[in-house]
């Protein structure tokens, strides 16, 4: 068979199957005992089969995820962000031997990635590294993290504070503060519950690929200790990410083995347009209603989800990281933010899966950014969840001084 | 239940009022505030039977008997304002009379020196922990006034640096969440970033307003559970009482210090330089007592101890916490490719101040008593009561954390465990053995010019850190001594904290079995020698 008939036949069946597929209206919800059916129709243009990964029907199938059919709009980022993009993209270069950046300034190093680009992998990921880029000047405020059983419930609840500075990339003038070494600095702490609270991390991110400087307060000892970044690939307290998996990517790309750019697709999303807790309500279940708390495995988000464009990125870990792979799903709209991820483990069976949905705040200024964040990180060989609602979340003016070492020990107080 | 909020400010109001006594608070347009705190019961059982004799002169036993029920109830409000912030921190513990401190109540109280009641003077407390405001100066300083906790250093058991606050030890010698065993001080804590350095200078200054035993640290000396190996149901502050107000170190006295911190090579290397002027916190036993041996024919009112200042006001013996300078230096590294933090310190004292006299015999002139010139009156073998010496002395401590991830495997722990290894010295320094300073006051060991001690701690966790054992080991090089300590801690939701831990000591030797015993067996990790402990400690947390 030569090419050209090749060609034809695959666009007739394409045809075919478009041609059979009926656009499901919005609201409708997919479930495991409609998945198969729904995986035939199409919504807002795109096949249900072609937005939905392998690993999220399992979610579909096995653990009983529900998604509900909604269109979603891409959410405003200040004119700003785009005019820095534009302004400073076409500079930045990417070294081959290194893979690392030189002439960043601000804004997003790649909007545009050519897939046939052997570095396609690493510009995403920089993007990744980068993606403050939309969520404006600085953040600061509280989140919740969920840890969650898929047999009992949630067996946890806490709360932490979160400020992020941007050093480097900073979208408004100034773009660097500083030397310039340092790309951010973010500082965490618990709020509760009490035995926990007190707890916080300081973190320098530097550009330039080497690893993270990072200072803890631990309260019961009042005392700052320094943390060693050799522990970046390991896991986050009794959580069931790793310090790389926070916002799916908390990494430098050069401390990577490889990635490899898999080219430009739709996938279902989220997106937050409501806030996601009600502080004070009776129960658990009822102060954050969108995480399916009350019924099996627990974990579910309670959300409406529709095809969002993405880069996929494959990443290969280095040796001693605990997998051996995760696939991202970059969003292409708010770029470098991770929709979707799966990890595998060291014999390559799907490990971790984590959906996250972005959502847009207003600064003072009434400049609107990409800052709240909901993450739904599932291991499935430990059927055990981490749920972080970081709807409050928001721009603020952040300063040098309020994220030091010696701010560290204050805000944990 | 944590309750956090915006609303609810008169209820806020009520308890800082509750816990302060003489503070109320109106929080401004902007407050913020959060009120949390736990009840927590302490169970402890001895492992092991004391030898010290009780009141009826015989053996106290104890061992499988209770010898800790501690209830504790405390309170941690914040509140948070545009411009400043409050922190306000009460803690209420109460004992439970047990059949086995009641022993070692009467026995204390049957000996010469009768003390008063174990539980309601020295275990039960309502104490206003923490009170303080902080606040920006300017844009490069921060200030905190009020009592609070400053701690300074690198050490966890062994403490050169963190020199600033004193501990209340009296009823938990060995807590490793040494945070509910400082004192807080009342003090001003002004923190300046230098511009230009990325260093922070910060000054430390007590006014002297605080309670005097939240000066220095509070030990077991009245007979109780922790008291060391001889000691057990003995008042040793009936003979040796404190005295706070001493001419060479009052609690009323100013203090002050200051730190520079600052990092080398881009954070490669975290030091601080610093200095404190402050009291010696732990206790020196100022002496004007006679040795047996000085009591001649030739010099019949015998040779007494040259006391340090102003002779003790009962005539022989008194507690003192002579003014001491602490020149210090701290220092950690990260050494990512090892995930290991290397971490040190120093710390100079050219005044630290020594008992001396490690086989001192205290007794009175014959004479006094109508006996012939040259005869003496013995009251008992009493080392350290020789006087006092002052050596410079140093005290290095260097050792790392570092995560191994072999537990893993081998222990089958859900994540990589942290191990943590520190090597504590104290270098007394022109050491000379003719000096004849004891280790520890009361004990005829004589100190030797290196004091060595290895500690180590290994923490695992599994079910997502819901079960965390731990095991401390801390070892005396110079005398193979050691204290085990094995626990672990249960985290059952958001509320429960379970807590188990037994400490075991293992002292190389016989320790001293009775006051009255002369041995030189007995070293710094043989204080509790026969004391081996279980504790159970369940908490409920809001």
């Amino acid at each position: 068979m030569s090419r050209a008939q090749t060609t034809l036949l695959l666009a007739a069946g394409l045809w075919l199957t478009t041609a059979s597929a009926t656009e499901l209206p919005a609201g409708t919800v997919i479930n495991a005992d409609n998945i198969d059916a729904m995986l035939r129709e199409s919504f807002d243009g795109q096949a249900i089969a072609d937005v939905m990964p392998d690993s999220m029907q399992l979610m579909i199938r096995k653990y009983a995820l529900q998604i509900k059919l909604k269109k979603i709009q891409k959410q405003a980022i200040d004119p700003s962000y785009y005019e820095a993009t534009q302004k400073y993209a076409g500079q930045v270069q990417i070294d081959p031997r290194t893979k690392l950046l030189s002439n960043y300034v601000a804004g997003t190093p790649f909007p545009i990635i050519d897939p046939a680009n052997p570095l396609a992998g690493y510009m995403a990921m920089w993007n990744s590294f980068y993606y403050y880029a939309v969520s404006g000047p600085s953040l600061d405020g509280d989140y919740d993290q969920l840890l969650i059983d898929g047999k009992k419930g949630l067996d946890q609840h806490q709360t932490w504070h979160f400020t992020n500075l941007p050093m480097v990339g900073r979208t408004l003038e100034p773009h660097v503060i500083g030397d310039g070494k340092i790309a951010k600095k973010e500082m965490v702490y618990v709020k509760a519950p009490y035995d926990a609270k007190g707890f916080a991390l300081l973190t320098h991110r530097y550009s330039d690929g080497r690893l993270d400087d990072t200072w803890g307060y631990i309260k019961t000892i009042r005392r700052v200790r320094r943390f060693s970044s050799g522990t970046w690939m390991d896991p986050v307290g009794g959580s069931d990410l790793l310090y790389d998996d926070i916002n799916a990517f908390n990494a430098n790309p050069v401390w990577y083995k490889d990635f490899k750019y898999l080219g430009r697709k739709y996938v279902l999303g989220m997106q937050l347009e409501v806030p996601q807790t009600v502080p004070g309500a009776g129960d658990k279940a009822a102060q954050f209603p969108y995480v399916d708390l009350n019924n099996w495995p627990h974990w579910n988000p309670i959300q409406e989800w529709g095809p969002v464009a993405v880069d996929m990125v494959e990443a290969i870990p280095p040796e001693h990281h605990p997998y051996s792979k995760k696939m991202y799903y970059l969003s292409v709209d708010y770029p470098g933010f991770a929709r979707y991820m799966e990890a595998y483990d060291k014999a390559g069976k799907l490990w971790k899966v984590d959906m996250l949905a972005p959502g847009a705040a207003q600064d003072a200024e009434g400049r609107s950014w990409i800052t709240r964040y909901l993450v739904h990180l599932i291991d499935l060989q430990r059927e055990h969840a981490t749920v972080a609602v970081g709807w409050d979340v928001t721009p603020a003016v952040v300063s040098p001084d309020d994220v030091t070492v010696d701010a560290l020990a204050r805000a944990a107080r | 239940m944590a309750v956090t909020g915006n609303r609810n400010r008169s209820a806020f109001g009520s308890v800082l009022m509750a816990l302060s006594g003489v503070m109320v608070v109106t929080p401004g347009a902007a407050g913020e505030y959060a009120l949390h705190g736990y009840v927590r019961e302490y169970l402890s059982v001895n492992l092991e039977d004391k030898p010290e004799p009780n009141a009826h002169g015989k053996r106290i036993g104890g061992a499988g008997q209770l010898s800790m029920a501690r209830t504790v109830v405390k309170l941690d409000a914040d509140a948070k304002f545009d411009s400043f912030y409050v922190k306000a921190v009460g803690r209420f513990s109460r004992e439970n009379r047990t059949p086995y401190l009641e022993e070692l109540e009467k026995a204390a109280q049957g000996g010469p020196f009768p003390g008063g009641s174990i539980v309601k003077d020295e275990y039960n407390e309502e104490s206003l922990r923490e009170l303080y405001v902080g606040f920006d100066v300017g844009s490069a300083a921060h200030l905190i006034l009020g009592k609070q906790q400053v701690v300074w250093g690198e050490s966890d058991f062994f403490r050169a640096t963190d020199v600033v606050n004193g501990f209340d030890l009296r009823w938990r010698a060995i807590e490793r969440e040494n945070e509910e065993t400082r004192s807080p001080l009342w003090l001003a804590n002004l923190s300046v970033n230098v511009p230009y350095t990325e260093g922070q200078l910060q000054f430390i200054f007590r006014p002297g307003w605080d309670s005097a035993r939240d000066v220095i640290t509070q030990r077991d000396l009245f007979g109780g559970r922790d008291s060391g190996a001889g000691y057990r149901g003995v008042n040793s502050l009936g003979s040796a009482p404190y005295n706070f107000h001493h001419s060479a170190g009052d609690t009323d006295d100013a203090n002050y210090g200051v730190r520079w911190t600052h990092s080398l090579f881009d954070h490669a290397l975290d030091y601080s330089l610093l200095y404190y002027r402050g009291l010696n916190r732990e206790a020196i036993v100022n002496s004007t007592g006679i040795e047996a041996s000085t009591i001649t024919v030739g010099n019949p009112f015998g040779v007494a101890a040259q006391p340090m200042g102003t002779a003790p006001r009962n005539g022989i013996s008194e507690i003192i916490f002579p003014k001491i300078d602490i020149f210090g230096l701290t220092f950690t590294s990260d050494i990512s490719s090892q995930a290991l933090v290397l971490r040190g310190e120093i710390a100079y004292v050219p005044n630290q101040p020594y008992n001396v006299g490690t086989n001192f015999n205290l007794a009175l002139p014959g004479v006094f008593f109508s006996l012939p010139p040259g005869t003496a009156v013995p009251l008992g073998n009493v080392p350290g009561l020789g006087g006092i010496i002052e050596k410079a002395t140093l005290r290095p401590m260097i050792g790392f954390d570092k995560t191994i991830r072999w537990t893993q495997n081998v222990l089958k722990t859900q994540r990589p465990s942290l191990w943590t290894v520190e090597v504590f010295d104290q270098w007394i320094m022109n050491y000379r053995r003719s000096d004849d300073i004891v280790e520890v006051f009361g004990y005829g060991a004589a100190v030797r010019e290196h004091q060595p001690i290895f500690t180590t701690t290994l923490t695992l966790n599994y079910d997502h850190d819901h079960i965390n054992p731990s095991i401390a080991l801390l070892y005396d090089l110079n005398f193979g001594d050691a204290i085990l300590i094995p626990a672990v801690d249960y985290k059952f939701g958001d509320h429960w904290r379970f807590y188990a831990e037994a400490t075991i000591n293992l002292p190389a030797h016989g320790v001293k079995k009775r006051q009255s015993e002369v041995e030189n067996d007995t070293h710094l990790l043989g204080l509790g020698g026969n004391n081996s402990q279980l504790l159970f400690r369940a908490t409920y947390l809001f």
